[in-house]
């Protein structure tokens, strides 16, 4: 395996103080020493340094990272513990040892077009060419379905499309193989669909995050402007497009981290339920945010992603609102399979369809 | 061992399992308003019992107490295998305290798993306030006096070598003598009035007052101390020996301790700060730095000197009033120094060893035992 300098010097920049002990959400869910950010500079900085070998037990530490980056924003040292997870899973893909656990999702990804291996029934009905493109993403055409996020955006008489052969984003592969060719090629080849409209709105924080970060790491052009789902929402609502009226529910926004983190948007949700009800946040939000589940990991850690959502659902209770809310289908497909009682669970798009 | 069990708003404790994390149950209390006020700089790393068993302390020591002043009641477990709890309250006249017994232990004569950690109210006010003094007499006494009349959550007296590297370097005071931060909180009429009551007596020791910012400051930076291009690194050569004594001792032991180990190691710095008060006395946090290009390339020789100014450290401080460690713990490391320190009242701790561990199965040879 072998780091780039980059990788090197940020993996040697963790002084293994341990002050990130309380922060990973698969550490907090395992209790585990392994599943933090430290251990992994630990192992990864044995490996750099050739004094053990890239061993399974190691990759598969590798792939226990959710790269939500609650460690990167507590760390003082600047070290970046995403970017060298990321190329640690490369390194173990160009090593011919990727997990078969990873395996067999790429396989699903070529096989069905997405890593769950579930046959897309291609329900979407027909939609005319417009300059809007209402881009689905990978997970809710797999797992869910985006009728409701469409029909208010109908509401608010936006012209939008929905592909029906929608390519992939590439964010699965960038996940599970950080900066490898093939996800060039799928990111290149999503960017070609994505340009030939004027605005893309992205359901998924995932798909906005790769468009608006990772295609331009890779000098992937996308003329489109990309906005998130969520964002535009919150302007449609300042603008007056879309009237909402208050329904007195006091509502707690989960943040998603990749919104709040990677694309420093925390306000959107926050103008929505504000002109939907009442927001009270929870204890650990915006930028502080926790991840609430992670749909990938999901796939080969269930347990731990249950104790995820189960702690988040925790804070939400504590939190003494009546709805939580999510912007992101995969923590809200996690936090509906382990619900608990005392407090509703809704997606942004289902508040504002109801206060409509 | 992590869970949070229970935040018992009317108890005012959070009954969880010794592996949780601090922060975690300071999060817990958080949620409903409260605060542990623990917040040692290891809060985000370390676990209640890890700071149970070595007996750990926070910046905010001075009003809300130590660790060992934040317990109700732990269970603990036997090396015998038995389950115990101690008294459901930790003052009362049922005997010795059960909780003394185990807390400080190190491992040494049972496990702790679960402890109620008290939690207190979010203060209304928390104000900040730095001093300059001309010497350490002056701010020894003006502390002294401070503590007869209320006490501060934080008190913190540098030394004028460390007020002129680290305090000037993080907080950015440049001027020379010794720094004194002071954090007052509470209900706010109350803090504003001890504010008042700090002004004159600091006053009448000559402090020059610098105002809210160093200490405003030095709260938001209160962990930056211990980040890398702050804290002692390798190369050099490094310990932190605290020790801690009543009023009438401490200060003798600072000059003692400097002198000890500046004389007998020329190659090392002694910098020191004050850092936890109570009425009758306060600790000293001080320390010894080698530079590196004086440490001795040998592993071995290097290991040497730091064991050898340890002792020197550590022997002063015992031969002047104070004691082995204030709040860092002894392990293995210092374990050596306890009979020094203890002499005939040794044989208590040997007897509950004995007693409770005749196998010698629990963590041989910390604490001395």
């Amino acid at each position: 395996m072998q780091f780039s300098n980059k990788a090197k010097e940020h993996i040697d920049s963790c002084r293994f103080c341990w002050m990130c002990h309380h922060v990973c959400p698969i550490g907090n869910a395992t209790g585990l020493e392994r599943n933090t950010a430290r251990a992994r500079a630990l192992g990864l900085s044995l490996v750099a340094r050739e004094a053990v070998e890239y061993s399974d037990d190691i990759i598969n530490n590798v792939y226990e990272c959710s790269l939500c980056g609650g460690c990167m924003k507590d760390c003082v040292t600047g070290w970046d513990p995403v970017m060298c997870t990321k190329e640690a899973r490369l390194g173990a893909a160009l090593d011919g040892k990727i997990p078969a656990y990873v395996e067999k999702m790429l396989d699903n990804l070529d096989a069905k077009g997405n890593i769950y291996g579930i046959e897309n029934e291609n329900k979407i009905p027909d939609f005319p060419e417009t300059d809007i493109l209402f881009f689905i993403g990978e997970d809710t055409r797999a797992k869910g379905c985006a009728k409701t996020a469409a029909s208010v955006l109908k509401a608010a008489g936006v012209d939008f499309t929905i592909l029906k052969d929608e390519p992939n984003s590439g964010y699965s592969l960038d996940f599970l193989l950080g900066a490898a060719a093939e996800t060039k090629a799928m990111m290149e080849n999503c960017a070609k669909v994505l340009n030939n409209y004027k605005k893309v709105i992205c359901y998924d924080p995932s798909d906005a995050k790769v468009m608006l970060r990772e295609y331009k790491e890779w000098g992937i052009e996308v003329t489109a402007e990309v906005v998130t789902f969520t964002a535009f929402l919150a302007e449609l609502i300042e603008k007056g497009a879309l009237k909402v009226k208050n329904s007195g529910k006091v509502y707690t926004p989960q943040d998603s981290p990749i919104l709040a983190r990677d694309l420093d948007e925390t306000e959107a949700i926050r103008t929505i339920l504000n002109a939907c009800g009442s927001v009270r946040d929870m204890l650990l939000s915006k930028k502080d945010t926790v991840l609430a589940g992670n749909l990938i990991m999901n796939e080969y850690m269930p347990d731990v992603m249950a104790k995820v959502a189960d702690m988040r659902w925790t804070n939400a209770k504590n939190a003494n609102a009546e709805i939580l809310v999510t912007e992101c289908f995969a923590e809200y497909t996690l936090l509906s399979e382990n619900k608990i009682d005392g407090i509703e669970l809704k997606k942004i798009e289902e508040v504002v369809s109801e206060c409509l | 061992m992590n869970k949070i069990y229970d935040v018992n708003e009317q108890g005012m404790y959070i009954e969880c399992g010794t592996g949780a994390i601090y922060k975690h149950i300071e999060w817990a209390a958080n949620e409903r308003g409260y605060a542990t006020m623990h917040y040692p700089s290891s809060l985000t790393c370390s676990t209640v019992g890890g700071f149970l068993a070595h007996r750990g302390i926070g910046v905010s020591s001075t009003k809300y107490g130590k660790i060992d002043d934040m317990v109700l009641q732990m269970e603990v477990v036997l090396p015998n295998g038995d389950i115990i709890e101690t008294s459901p309250a930790p003052k009362h006249a049922a005997g010795p305290d059960l909780n003394q017994i185990f807390i400080g232990s190190e491992g040494t004569l049972g496990v702790m798993t679960k402890a109620q950690m008290r939690i207190y109210e979010q203060p209304e006010s928390r104000q900040f306030r730095g001093f300059l003094f001309h010497n350490m007499t002056d701010a020894f006494n003006a502390g002294r006096e401070l503590l007869q009349k209320f006490k501060p959550s934080v008190m913190r007296l540098y030394d004028e070598a460390e007020t002129a590297s680290l305090i000037k370097k993080i907080v950015g005071v440049e001027k020379k003598g010794a720094f004194m931060n002071i954090a007052i909180e509470g209900v706010k009429e109350m803090a504003d009035l001890e504010m008042k009551i700090l002004l004159e007596t600091f006053g009448k020791y000559g402090a020059e007052d610098l105002g809210s910012e160093y200490g405003e400051k030095w709260w938001k930076e209160k962990i930056t101390f211990f980040y890398p291009g702050h804290m002692m690194d390798i190369p050099q050569c490094f310990g932190t020996m605290d020790t801690i004594a009543p009023y009438d001792k401490i200060e003798k032991i600072y000059w003692e301790m400097k002198k000890a180990i500046e004389t007998n190691f020329p190659q090392a710095k002694f910098i020191a700060h004050f850092s936890h008060w109570y009425e009758w006395g306060c600790m000293i946090y001080d320390r010894f730095i080698v530079d590196g290009k004086d440490v001795p390339r040998d592993p071995h020789e290097a290991f040497r000197l730091h064991q050898a100014i340890w002792n020197c450290g550590v022997r002063t401080a015992l031969a002047n009033g104070g004691v082995v460690n204030d709040h860092h713990g002894v392990g293995i490391k210092l374990g050596r120094l306890m009979k020094e320190q203890y002499g005939p009242a040794m044989q208590v701790f040997e007897g509950i060893k004995k007693q409770l561990d005749p196998n010698g199965i629990m963590n041989p040879f910390k604490l001395g035992l």
